[in-house]
């Protein structure tokens, strides 16, 4: 391939305050190669950093998404200044030089970028961005793969099957093609049907908002109805009518189940919404009678707690009179009735008193009969008298004394005491069994004031339509019954009142449901309908036939990559196949060369061997690095050759090589050189030896740095070795 | 397409599972007649889902619905389409996806133009659709939706088919 000069030069690099650089510090370039040697903390990555950062800013940093993982947290200013920082990049483009800026002040977080171009012209920001692009400058993407030899990105450029066939079909000169695809990728259906339906996303919003949501209204109503085993399916006008019927029917049984005046009820044919009206104040009245019959069911049952009471007490009572009666009975069977008794009781004391009065009369006789003897005995004794007849009666004073003895012989036995005395327990007892029967009429009579007490009282306990003559278990009974009459009525509310409920519940949510869904017709049912919407849908229509147009144009472009793949492959197979061969010496591995293949999506590239084998999986680390480094050049000088701006710079290209491949690396860098400018950063005693050991014949076209570093102010200083 | 058909047919997808497809071609089949299509054939198994006669064209229709934003044609489909454009036929593919405010499209079917097995959604058939058609068949689905739904539910493709039968004009697969 024949040497030609670059369209684009490095002419110099100015750097302030940046990462390694304290202050102000200009490093002459613009020959096709310079070498730059340092140490590490030398400040060679700082080189790097800052060409990078003026030509991208903020790309290379992770930040954006295609910057470097290193960079992730870096910080741009230099560790020991609070000066703003600036890179300027002076560049000769076709034979003109033009300045390119960037600045960040110290007490902004943003850049300036500006481009002073060879006319005076001053171009800064989006413009300034806008016309690197124009002269197809790259994004920081293609430098990755295309200008930069960044240590991290070595073996990536080989392994990473995007980076690797970008690399290569931009060596090729078919990332044009490459970037209509890509773009249309950006661009694709699936895009612009994901903002179609943001758009409609968004008016669907609008219309939920305006409307006052009433999709959630629809959705809440249909949740209820689910939980109130309603199918939705059937959520419908039958339903409505069919659940009103039902709810209408339930009232009308309720209210004769509690007796409730069922005159309010609505009619069969009234609307949903008088239903709906009526039904809180029929729960409440249903509810009011539920609890008087609970009420009346507990008031039945205390009634019959009392009149069971009752009628153990008159039980009691009529006991107690029974046996009163029977004593009384049997007494008067055995002693005969209290006036009999009081009749006897009367004749005994009247016979007592006169077997008293007769035993007195008795013993006054008696005493009277003893004077009489003394009187007689005295007579016989003392003489004045006759001793043998009665000086009275001239009856024989013997006889007389033997009379007398006999009268009081007779009297000392006196009959009528021990009568009377007999009589005394008689009295007693009959005075005993009076006091027995005027005892029981007593105990008789109680009971009976008992029996009509209690009487009194049952019969004030008696319900109502309980005729008086009724039994009391007859009472008893119709209380029971109507305890139970009321308790079923409670019940039966109970279970009427929660049906009742669920069907108010079910109506009033299918009549939300109804009413939410017109709202939902109202305001936003017809919008498919609305001009506008078929606007919309036009708009959607033509923005997927452009979308397909688009589709067949990245097919074309897929297709015009695919058909000139096949013709520029051969040609930059050798230039690879040579840069690889020069650095590895000869190639143990046979010759390396590219081949395209098209998927669905894309044109991929493979990198083979002689034997057809990826590569890839067959390399060592040094071998990796140095088809890394042949694919670079080989793209460098490619795209040189086409008149692209270009140029390389190389970040520690030696590592993993030994002296050998380093030299043969030299003779690369030399050669590639000569197409495109070239920078290598290296740290002395490796590849820097290399290169400088052939500087002397080509030191018209070759610079040499060597870097140090100034400790005490923390900045990089430049030696140039060569000039 | 009215919300309330959405409505309707989320109810029906939420009812009948697997069969949501079949049913609502046959739906859009009644919507069809209702259209003052003739000759319909509605086909479960083997060949072009529908095929009708509207206004001396005579259309077939590869019915491709979803529970998703997005249908699959499988090689099946193109096989059967490729084969009826052969023969000149007029070939649709009618597509209804899950979505607010997503319609019927009922899109001319060119070979080529969809990749095997790939996920569609309905913006990809919206460049050839056929918006006239769509909007003659679009409200007669609104009322069949509204009108049949339930039928669909409870009866399934029989009472479908049942309904179908109704229309002197459906032909015989």
């Amino acid at each position: 391939m024949s040497s030609t000069s670059s369209t684009l030069r490095l002419l110099s690099l100015t750097a302030t305050n940046i990462r390694g650089f304290c202050g102000e510090h200009t490093l002459e370039l613009g020959r096709d190669l310079a070498v730059i040697i340092g140490g590490n903390g030398s400040g060679k990555s700082s080189i790097l950093n800052a060409i990078e950062w003026c030509l991208f800013g903020e790309s290379i940093t992770m930040k954006s998404g295609s910057g470097m993982a290193e960079r992730i947290d870096w910080i741009l200013a230099n560790y020991n200044s609070n000066e703003d920082v600036s890179v300027q990049l002076s560049l000769a483009l076709r034979g003109e030089t033009l300045n390119i800026t960037r600045t960040r002040l110290s007490a902004a977080k943003s850049d300036d970028l500006r481009i002073e171009l060879p006319q005076g012209e001053s171009l800064v920001g989006d413009a300034a961005e806008a016309w690197m692009a124009q002269e197809s400058f790259p994004d920081f993407k293609t430098w990755k793969r295309s200008y930069c030899q960044h240590q991290e990105q070595s073996r990536a450029r080989i392994t990473e099957a995007k980076d690797r066939s970008a690399g290569i079909a931009a060596m090729l000169g078919l990332d044009g093609y490459r970037e209509v695809a890509a773009t249309i990728k950006e661009l694709k259906a699936s895009k612009l049907k994901a903002h179609a339906d943001d758009i409609l996303s968004d008016i669907s919003a609008e219309q939920e908002r305006a409307a006052g949501r009433p999709l959630r209204e629809v959705s809440d109503c249909e949740t209820t109805l689910a939980r109130l085993g309603i199918d939705l399916a059937q959520a419908g006008p039958s339903e409505l009518a069919k659940q009103q019927s039902d709810l209408l029917t339930s009232a009308r049984t309720i209210a004769n189940t509690l007796g409730v005046d069922a005159s309010g009820i609505p009619a069969d044919d009234a609307s949903t919404q008088a239903v709906m009206d009526w039904a809180p104040s029929w729960k409440a009245l249903v509810q009011e009678s539920s609890d008087a019959a609970r009420r009346a069911a507990g008031d039945a049952e205390d009634q019959q707690r009392s009149l069971k009471a009752a009628m153990a007490g008159l039980s009691k009572a009529r006991q107690a009179s029974t046996d009163a009666n029977e004593t009384q009975k049997n007494l008067t069977t055995q002693h005969g009735s209290v006036e009999t008794l009081q009749t006897a009781l009367a004749d005994l004391e009247t016979k007592r008193s006169q077997c008293v009065e007769a035993a007195r009369e008795a013993d006054a006789l008696g005493q009277l009969l003893r004077d009489a003897q003394a009187v007689v005995h005295g007579s016989a004794t003392h003489g004045g008298h006759d001793a043998a007849s009665c000086p009275v009666c001239g009856e024989a004073s013997s006889d007389l004394a033997a009379a007398l003895q006999s009268r009081i012989d007779a009297s000392a036995t006196n009959t009528h005491r021990s009568e009377a005395e007999n009589l005394v327990p008689r009295i007693q007892a009959v005075r005993d069994q009076i006091q027995s029967l005027t005892s029981a009429a007593s105990s008789q009579q109680g009971a009976l004031a008992t029996l009509a007490t209690q009487e009194d009282s049952l019969r004030g306990l008696l319900p109502e339509g309980v005729q008086d003559g009724a039994s009391l278990e007859d009472a008893k009974a119709a209380l029971a019954a109507t305890e139970a009459s009321h308790r079923k009525a409670q019940e039966g509310a109970n279970v009427h009142q929660s049906e009742h409920a669920t069907r108010i519940d079910r109506l009033a949510a299918l009549d939300g449901l109804r009413t939410a869904r017109a709202k939902v017709n109202e305001t936003g049912g017809e919008l498919t309908e609305e001009p506008a919407f078929h606007e919309l849908q036009a708009s959607i229509d033509a923005a997927a036939g452009i979308a397909c147009d688009l589709d067949a144009i990245a097919d074309m472009a897929r297709a015009l990559e695919d058909e000139h793949s096949t013709q520029q492959v051969d040609l930059v197979n050798d230039t690879i196949d040579q840069y690889f061969t020069m650095i590895t010496g000869t190639s143990h591995i046979g010759g390396v060369r590219v081949k395209a293949h098209k998927t669905a999506t894309k044109v991929a590239y493979k990198i083979l061997d002689d034997g057809d084998r990826d590569i890839t999986g067959t390399l060592n680390q040094a071998a990796f690095n140095a088809l890394s480094i042949a694919t670079l050049f080989a793209s460098a000088e490619t795209r040189a050759c086409q008149g692209l701006p270009q140029f390389l710079l190389l970040d520690d290209p030696g590592q993993s090589l030994d002296s050998e491949h380093l030299t043969g690396l030299a003779k690369a860098i030399r050669m590639v050189s000569e197409h495109a400018q070239t920078i290598v950063l290296t740290y002395p005693g490796g590849l820097d030896a290399a290169l400088t050991q052939s500087t002397s014949s080509t030191s018209s076209t070759t610079q040499v740095y060597n870097l140090g570093r100034n400790v005490q102010q923390n900045t990089t200083q430049f030696q140039e070795v060569t000039a | 397409m009215k919300r309330a058909t959405h409505e309707n047919l989320d109810r029906l997808r939420g009812h009948v599972d697997k069969e949501y497809g079949k049913l609502v071609q046959k739906l859009l089949a009644v919507a069809l007649l209702e259209a003052d299509a003739k000759r319909l054939v509605d086909r479960c198994t083997q060949g072009i889902d529908l095929a009708f006669e509207l206004a001396t064209e005579r259309y077939n229709f590869e019915v491709k619905t979803s529970e998703s934003d997005s249908v699959t044609l499988s090689a099946k489909d193109f096989e059967g389409m490729d084969r009826l454009v052969a023969e000149g036929n007029r070939v649709y593919i009618a597509v209804l996806t899950e979505g607010a405010f997503e319609d019927w499209v009922f899109s001319r079917y060119y070979p080529g133009e969809f990749p095997t097995g790939k996920k569609l959604t309905s913006f990809s058939f919206r460049p050839h659709r056929d918006r006239e058609l769509e909007a003659r068949i679009r409200p007669h689905f609104d009322s069949v939706i509204d009108q049949h739904t339930i039928t669909a539910i409870q009866g399934r493709q029989s009472g479908m088919d049942a309904v179908l039968e109704t229309y002197p004009e459906r032909g015989r697969a």
